[in-house]
């Protein structure tokens, strides 16, 4: 049997994933210039959100998305008001920031784990799935769902950034936030939109995984680990480069497991993002500054 | 550097340093009154944490039985419960503080191999006696006088499984999926050796690391190979979603796994994808009054793997304890002539020469409507 | 109860090489490094495959693994010297990812998951420190050599210069300092020392397994050295003797043994959330991030 369809459609899953991942974080780097680390956990509490809505509270899944994708978004916009918006005041530099978004992360990973256990949950119910053929390679429905959610968010954010004077002040203070205040941009308040959409974005992903696979608090560092090799392979702050990148990785990931053990999945994952920053740093959409 | 700061500094070390002098001056060993303190370590948290808490309670049970007959000689039977968190680590702390701070002449432990051979050294140069309920890895058989275990080792385990899959079941090529742990490793290498030597032939051999939940590439290497049987040695929670990313796959092929599979929670989430399945298990005669008891303790009908070995050992234990008392060495040298029948985990437990559980009794069991039972 | 003290001092003296370790690649250099867990795991493996496999004796097995670490750390600070700040983290971050997976899966070696028991205990011409209180003492003189390294390295003109190029790197290259050379030596002096750390570790609990060199290892060897202090010694060993502490004193405390772990993890991340808050350069520090 040829595998080759099936490992393709095994990357596209895998690529639209770190995609969305990939989408959030280089919307927050572009207007912050540093690296959240916390955005691994807005994903896994998108996941837990939803978890809480329909397991504790009886609703419905929809709703509890929906919800869920408004309260991470909130929950983002809240943490850039009381923890990085005051380092930013302090003109703290990026290392700072980098290690108070850790102390985030770690926090609201424990408080995860305290609130809903380390177990792992699955958010789907148990009934087996809607499977089609795809040239030969499985896909299920939860699947193509999320391959058509990661596409269609990175046209939506795409086209958004581009067309609305919202996106325009954006782009603004992606490059200079000095000049964008002092054209009378209200900075904060754009960096403040762009961690509630970006964290939004994440938490779509980590209930995206949690449908397919299941959600505990530990997934957290895996996506945000793989959503920052696929930015930054692709070309960081670039909206295109990290869904380019992102897919790149998934590919390289299940071909390279095809011919070489599985047990060294993660080494190579790492692999490839050494081996872009040594060649290619700025990525593959960015041009070399 | 300011002075406040300085002040503020030297107050922190002189606080902690006074915490942690009274906190540690307060225990002491046994002093013939009062009631008989044992350790237990088990992961009570993170990964394991099924087996731990469910291991617990089991341990608990047999405490307040053994209370509510009289205790030890008249004295009650103490457990300090200690997080091991199937970590060497954490394991090895928790051991420490055994030992030095709370000089208990037995711990019961640890669960996860890992655990367990982070302080069997120190245990055993402390002449503490080890009773692990859970721990298979085959290192542990050399562990040291000291060091039992009433749960037995993964050279079993494999060879039971490669000789059901090869005479009793009749498949001749088996694709292996495994979970990169001590208790998968070993138990892989073993069914390997065991399975090739019977005339069998591997087809593959895909390891996970503990904490993937996504096992669709190795599934799809495995699904290209045709193998007769799937031998998946896995924990709940990569099984869960492994058997159901099998089944989407459409990998129809019989699978057989290792012990850790005997949790419902595996049979109930997986759903369907678990309908058929097949595990290797220590046959284990619970009886009736074990299996109410902890019902009601955990508030399930969940008993895990190692959960009864955990019962007996305690069992075991203020049994010994009841004969020569509370000297470690004593109580360990008569660890080596026990004959215990009548127990949950096993009809007779006796420990060989090296602390190992003598023989283990395996059975299989398979999966229908989300319930395990005896294959007939 | 003197033998739990000296448990916990053993484990004091470990994480305090680990920490002067790093300080002075994070502190001194101005690098941000989470690669410690790697190197802190090569001295641990090489001990443990020299003394328990091949019967080598520790204290040659100290020295192995203080070469091999320093060529693994040569080879790979050879790759980072030429990244900038955030950068260097990423790769040091793959580095320890990659570590960890060759740990874990080159079994011939060793052992995978399984681990290496039955590491010997130091033996010096017949003197045998096992009793945990000689092991206690020798591990003590350990950390005074490091110490005295790490301070002698911090004083001199060599450590002068790398503060400067911590303070800023583009102004030292003007003046025609080699400064990648500068940054390649101090990480490999430090790789070195962590590697020091791992061999007593893995004679005092006599077994290794790969489980103890993770990515949250570093993180929490960063912690350390942040919360006592950047560029400061005498900081390094306030926040191990904290950080070690800490959890050992919350065991007495009998949080419901559920969530102790995870309460453990909150009050980290809170630590690093507020000291980035207010103050960045930990207690002793002089530098801020």
């Amino acid at each position: 049997m040829n595998i080759v369809p099936q490992l393709i459609i095994n990357s596209l899953i895998a690529g639209s994933i770190y995609s969305l991942v990939a989408l959030g974080f280089n919307l927050i780097y572009g207007a912050t210039r540093f690296f959240n680390l916390a955005h691994g956990i807005m994903a896994a509490s998108g996941g837990y959100v939803v978890f809480f809505g329909v397991k504790t509270l009886g609703w419905n899944l929809y709703i509890s998305i929906i919800l869920s994708v408004f309260v991470v978004g909130c929950i983002g916009y809240l943490l850039d008001r009381f923890i990085y918006k005051p380092l930013r005041r302090k003109k703290s530099s990026n290392m700072v920031m980098l290690v108070a978004s850790l102390g985030v992360f770690s926090t609201i990973q424990a408080l995860l784990a305290i609130l809903f256990s380390t177990q792992f949950h699955s958010l789907r119910a148990i009934s087996p799935e809607q499977t089609f053929n795809l040239f030969g390679g499985i896909i299920t429905q939860t699947q193509i769902i999320i391959i058509l959610v990661s596409l269609i968010s990175t046209i939506s954010l795409h086209l958004f950034l581009s067309r609305t004077r919202f996106g325009k002040a954006v782009k603004a203070v992606s490059d200079d936030e000095e000049v964008s205040r002092i054209v009378g941009i209200n900075t904060d308040r754009i960096i403040g939109a762009t961690f509630f959409i970006g964290s939004s974005i994440a938490a779509l992903a980590g209930i995206l995984v949690g449908l397919d696979t299941g959600i505990e608090p530990t997934i957290g560092m895996s996506l945000l680990l793989k959503g920052v090799v696929a930015a930054i392979i692709g070309g960081i702050g670039n909206i295109f480069g990290g869904t380019l990148g992102a897919f790149l990785l998934g590919f390289v990931e299940n071909f390279s497991v095809w011919k070489i053990s599985s047990d060294w999945k993660e080494a190579i994952t790492f692999t490839l993002l050494v081996s872009f920053l040594i060649f290619r740093p700025q990525g593959l959409m960015n041009k070399r500054k | 550097m300011s002075k406040t700061v300085k002040i503020v500094v030297w107050l922190v070390v002189i606080i902690v340093v006074v915490a942690v002098g009274t906190s540690l001056s307060r225990k002491s060993g046994d002093t013939g009154t009062g009631p008989i303190k044992i350790g237990f370590i088990g992961p009570l948290t993170g990964d394991a944490a099924n087996v731990g808490q469910n291991s617990k309670a089991s341990v608990s049970i047999a405490v307040e039985e053994i209370n509510a007959a009289g205790g030890i000689n008249d004295r009650q039977l103490e457990v300090i419960y200690e997080d091991g968190q199937c970590n060497g680590k954490t394991a090895s702390n928790a051991a420490n503080k055994l030992i030095n701070v709370d000089k208990v002449p037995v711990i019961l432990g640890g669960a996860c191999s890992g655990e367990t051979s982070a302080f069997t050294g120190a245990s055993e140069q402390a002449k503490v006696v080890t009773l692990s309920y859970c721990s298979s890895v085959p290192t542990i058989t050399e562990a040291g006088d000291y060091i039992f275990r009433d749960y037995p080792s993964d050279l079993y385990q494999g060879k039971f499984g490669a000789e059901y899959a090869y005479n009793t079941l009749g498949k001749k090529k088996v694709a292996i999926l495994y979970v990169k742990s001590d208790w998968g490793v070993g138990i892989e290498k073993v069914f390997v050796d065991s399975f090739k030597a019977l005339g069998g032939e591997i087809v593959a051999e895909e390891g996970y690391e503990q904490t993937s939940r996504d096992l669709r590439s190795q599934l799809t290497k495995i699904k290209a190979t045709k193998p007769d049987l799937v031998y998946f040695l896995g924990y709940s929670d990569a099984s869960i979603p492994g058997l159901k990313q099998a089944a989407e796959l459409k990998l129809d092929v019989p699978m057989l796994g290792g012990d850790a599979w005997d949790d419902s929670k595996i049979f109930t989430e997986a759903g369907q994808a678990a309908e058929g399945i097949m595990f290797a298990v220590v046959n284990s005669p619970l009886n009736e009054e074990f299996k109410t008891k902890m019902e009601e303790k955990v508030g399930s009908d969940e008993i895990t793997v190692c959960s009864p070995n955990a019962y007996d050992a305690t069992k075991i234990l203020a049994e010994v304890i009841g004969k020569v008392g509370t000297d470690s060495t004593k109580i360990k040298d008569e660890l080596y002539k026990v004959s215990y029948t009548g127990g949950v985990s096993s009809d007779k437990i006796e420990f060989d020469s090296n602390g190992d559980l003598v023989g283990a009794n395996y059975v299989v069991k398979v999966v229908r409507g989300g319930k395990s039972e005896a294959v007939k | 109860m003197i033998d739990y003290f000296v448990h916990i001092s053993i484990l004091f003296s470990i994480y305090a090489i680990l920490s002067l370790s790093l300080n002075l690649v994070v502190g001194y250099a101005g690098l941000v490094s989470v690669a410690q867990a790697a190197f802190y795991g090569i001295g641990a493996y090489t001990t443990a495959i020299l003394t328990a496999t091949l019967g080598f004796n520790f204290f040659i097995s100290v020295i192995v693994g203080i070469l091999v670490a320093a060529i693994l750390g040569f080879l790979a600070g050879l790759v980072f010297s030429k990244f900038r700040g955030d950068y260097y983290v990423l790769a040091t971050l793959a580095f320890n990812v990659i570590i960890h997976s060759i740990f874990i899966n080159w079994y011939d070696l060793t052992h995978g998951p399984l681990g290496i028991p039955g590491v010997l205990k130091p033996n010096l011409f017949g003197l045998s420190f096992s009793p945990n209180l000689l092991f206690f003492i020798l591990s003590l003189l350990f950390l005074v050599a490091v110490y005295g390294v790490s301070r002698f390295i911090a004083q001199s003109s060599f450590g002068r210069a790398l503060k400067a190029i911590r303070e800023d790197e583009s102004a030292l290259k003007v003046f025609g300092y080699k400064t990648s050379v500068f940054k390649l030596s101090v990480f490999v002096a430090s790789a070195s020392l962590a590697a020091v750390a791992g061999s007593l570790f893995a004679s005092y609990l006599t077994f290794v397994d790969p489980s103890t060199f993770l990515l949250t290892e570093s993180i929490f060897i960063l912690s350390i050295i942040i919360l006592g202090g950047l560029g400061n010694l005498k900081g390094s060993l306030l926040g191990a003797f904290i950080l070690v502490l800490l959890p050992e004193l919350l065991r007495f405390v009998g949080l419901p043994d559920g969530i102790a772990a995870q309460i453990r993890q909150a009050l980290y991340g809170l630590i690093l959330i507020v000291l980035m808050l207010y103050r960045p350069q930990g207690l002793m520090g002089e530098y801020k991030l």
